[in-house]
């Protein structure tokens, strides 16, 4: 087999300072282009920086195919070919007529019952399946209801980001840190749960008092006969048998999530084995099912992990994870310190390999220093999954969401989820961290 | 097998099976027997001399067996969906099961059948299931029409990916027209009629019928045992169904 060669190769630009420099340089790009939504779409620009880190040679294929987190992508495509079955039996549009009857329209309940609904499964489910099932049923209700539903959807994304964090396996970056830390699942509940908690309230009071301010909470239709015409006309389109075997199935995977590390299978795995399964049974067409697949979500997220595969090969995110680790002098300033960056590093790029890189850096320290360092495990996990609603990139199911919204005509702009997501970000990483901190205080680290 | 009507309850007395049942037999000069496991001195009281009463204990299936009617009356108790997708009434499974016997199951709350969507497949309804079915629709004196359905989504993936948008469209409606007339015309043929009127519905049966039904004030959905996906239709149903033999 010949010598890889690769463009900069060619021009004799390819020492590693200077693909170090390039790897910078592709990711400011493809996140410039990101954000310049009005310019660009985001899938080809994620795409594009990611291709165009193989053809510049920052990463050969091979190590660009290593950089997508396989996990993700297999997690992805199996729940929402599990949700576009479910979708497809009417099982949402039955759930959006029963959450219709009991908040009969009123824009608070509906906001608190969704969000409180969608942190709750979000600890038990990844976050991007309770997006995938959550976002279908608030969007077709608020849709019947004429309230513009992107303030609700983004306040469904921040709590399911926020709910995952309480659990090993509500939020990709706390499967990481339970597989590389050697954490059980109730190592997180006890050390987590508590706090995700009492942060998840003040999250809410952050985004109801936001809305209440720019007047999203006020109901469209006032009319309460007009009210019980609308919620009385809903009758769902739906299909038994297909209902049954999808709900036989996703109960079946969220067992299998459960136990997936008793199992020693990644949830990827299971979702996409399941997803195969339910498609044999129910010999539905699986173009047919296909065609709900977000895919150009997964081009982004193939793109911008092979962007982020670029600093990670060129040891940019090493750099930047040791320069921290030379700052921390002690667990309790480390909390701070490793919860404030995973956060604000989060809101920059997708958790993932962010703590990834992270989770390696904090093994070492684990064998070079003095003190425990089980604290900072647990603010690389707060900071990871809480700093994810800083931005639209910063977790895998916001980038979801806006996928599916946009599909029915809608957009979540990249400041539109800004203005929402950073102060419910920093009130909830503020108050998580102070809350862990106060806990090691106290008891002792 | 003679011309009568058996109602069969298996649990509790369901006054509107009952009622529907009396009102059908009345209409079409059928012999009426009720089988129920208990009957109450007001139930009987309420049909003397318009039905032979009957209770029992064990197999309702046994029964249908012995009788052999016309057509089975059964009720269908109402049920929420997403618990029927785990729950199935004993009457469905009675009619799913057996492809031997007409069977009308009345869904509970059901106070009248006034209008009656009667379902007509271009290649699997067989003229005894029409002539049947149109004969005795006529002698109870319902409102009743003729529909069917194209399963155009069948099609649509094929045809869009060989042909341009507008021309795949033209296609599908053409061959959604060819498939109407011919379920028109084989109606006239086998009911002697000179005009027929259907209601032509696009989108695959099981789901877009019952959904029809229950959008458009139907009560009743009729149906043939052939049709494949007859348990499914029964089950996405919130209609009264009634399933004839082929």
């Amino acid at each position: 087999m010949g010598e890889h060669t690769t463009l900069l190769h060619l021009l004799g630009i390819d020492s590693p300072k200077e693909l170090y420099w390039f790897s910078i340089l592709l990711f400011v790009g493809t996140y410039a282009m990101i954000i310049l939504e009005k310019f660009f779409h985001r899938v080809p620009a994620a795409l594009l920086g990611g291709s165009l880190a193989i053809f510049l040679g920052v990463v050969t294929p091979e190590q660009a195919w290593e950089s997508v987190d396989h996990n993700t992508i297999f997690l992805l495509i199996g729940m929402m070919v599990i949700v576009s079955v479910l979708i497809e039996s009417g099982f949402f549009s039955i759930l959006s007529n029963w959450a219709l009857r009991v908040t009969r329209g009123d824009p608070m309940k509906i906001l608190l019952v969704f969000t409180f609904m969608t942190a709750f499964l979000s600890a038990f489910l990844d976050n991007v399946t309770t997006v995938l099932f959550m976002v279908p049923i608030l969007l077709q209700m608020l849709v019947k209801l004429k309230i513009n539903p992107i303030p609700y959807i983004i306040a469904t994304v921040l709590a399911s980001n926020i709910g995952g964090t309480a659990t090993l396996i509500g939020d990709p970056p706390n499967i990481i840190i339970g597989s590389l830390g050697k954490f059980t699942f109730n190592d997180f509940l006890v050390n987590l749960a508590p706090i995700v908690i009492i942060t998840h309230i003040f999250g809410t009071i952050t985004f109801v008092l936001y809305m209440k301010r720019r007047g999203y909470l006020e109901r469209k239709i006032t009319d309460e006969r007009e009210l019980s015409r609308i919620i009385e006309a809903q009758k769902a389109e739906y299909d038994i048998p297909l209902m049954r075997k999808g709900l036989i199935v996703f109960g079946i995977t969220l067992l299998l999530f459960f136990f997936h590390h008793l199992i020693g299978l990644e949830p990827g795995t299971v979702a996409l084995t399941m997803a195969s399964v339910l498609l044999l049974w129910t010999r539905l067409n699986p173009e047919k099912v296909f065609e709900r697949v977000e895919w150009g979500t997964l081009m982004f997220f193939l793109g911008l992990f092979i962007v982020i595969g670029g600093l990670e090969v060129t040891g940019v995110l090493e750099d930047i994870a040791h320069f921290v680790a030379g700052v921390i002098k002690d667990a309790l300033s480390g909390i701070w310190i490793i919860g404030l960056l995973s956060a604000f590093m989060s809101g920059l790029v997708d958790n993932i390999p962010f703590t990834m890189a992270m989770s390696y850096v904090l093994l070492d320290l684990q064998q070079t220093v003095p003190f425990n360092v089980e604290p900072l495990w647990w603010a690389l996990a707060l900071g990871a999954c809480l700093g994810g609603n800083i931005t639209i990139i910063g977790a895998s199911a916001n980038i979801v969401a806006a996928g599916l919204v946009e599909k029915e005509g809608y957009k979540i702009g990249f400041f539109d989820f800004v203005k929402m997501g950073t102060p419910v970000a920093v009130v909830t990483v503020l108050i998580a961290l102070f809350l862990l901190w106060l806990k090691y205080l106290i008891f002792g680290v | 097998m003679g011309q009568n009507l058996l109602i069969l309850f298996k649990e509790r007395i369901f006054r509107e099976t009952l009622d529907v049942g009396m009102d059908l037999a009345a209409k079409t000069g059928m012999k009426v027997k009720i089988f129920a496991p208990k009957l109450e001195e007001e139930v009987k009281k309420h049909l003397s001399g318009k039905a032979e009463l009957f209770s029992y204990e064990g197999d309702p299936k046994e029964i249908i067996e012995r009788e052999n009617p016309f057509l089975v009356v059964l009720p269908r108790p109402k049920i929420a969906p997403i618990v029927h997708a785990f729950k199935k009434p004993w009457s469905e499974k009675i009619a799913e099961g057996d492809d031997k016997h007409n069977y009308l199951l009345v869904q509970e709350g059901a106070k009248e059948i006034k209008k009656v969507l009667f379902y007509v497949d271009r290649d699997l309804s067989s003229e005894n299931y029409i002539r049947t079915v149109y004969g005795l629709l006529t002698k109870w004196g319902v409102d009743f029409k003729f529909t069917t359905v194209f399963d155009e989504r069948y099609f649509e993936l094929l045809i869009k990916k060989e042909h341009p948008e507008e021309e795949a469209k033209e296609l599908l409606r053409r061959m959604f027209e060819d498939y109407v007339k011919a379920v028109r015309e084989r109606l006239k043929k086998i009911l002697g009629l000179e005009k027929i009127e259907i209601l032509s519905l696009k989108g695959e049966v099981r789901k877009t019928l019952p959904y029809f039904a229950k959008t458009h004030g139907y009560d009743l959905l009729v149906l043939s045992h052939a049709y494949e996906d007859k348990n499914e239709l029964i089950e996405n149903s919130e209609t009264s169904v009634a399933i004839f033999k082929n």
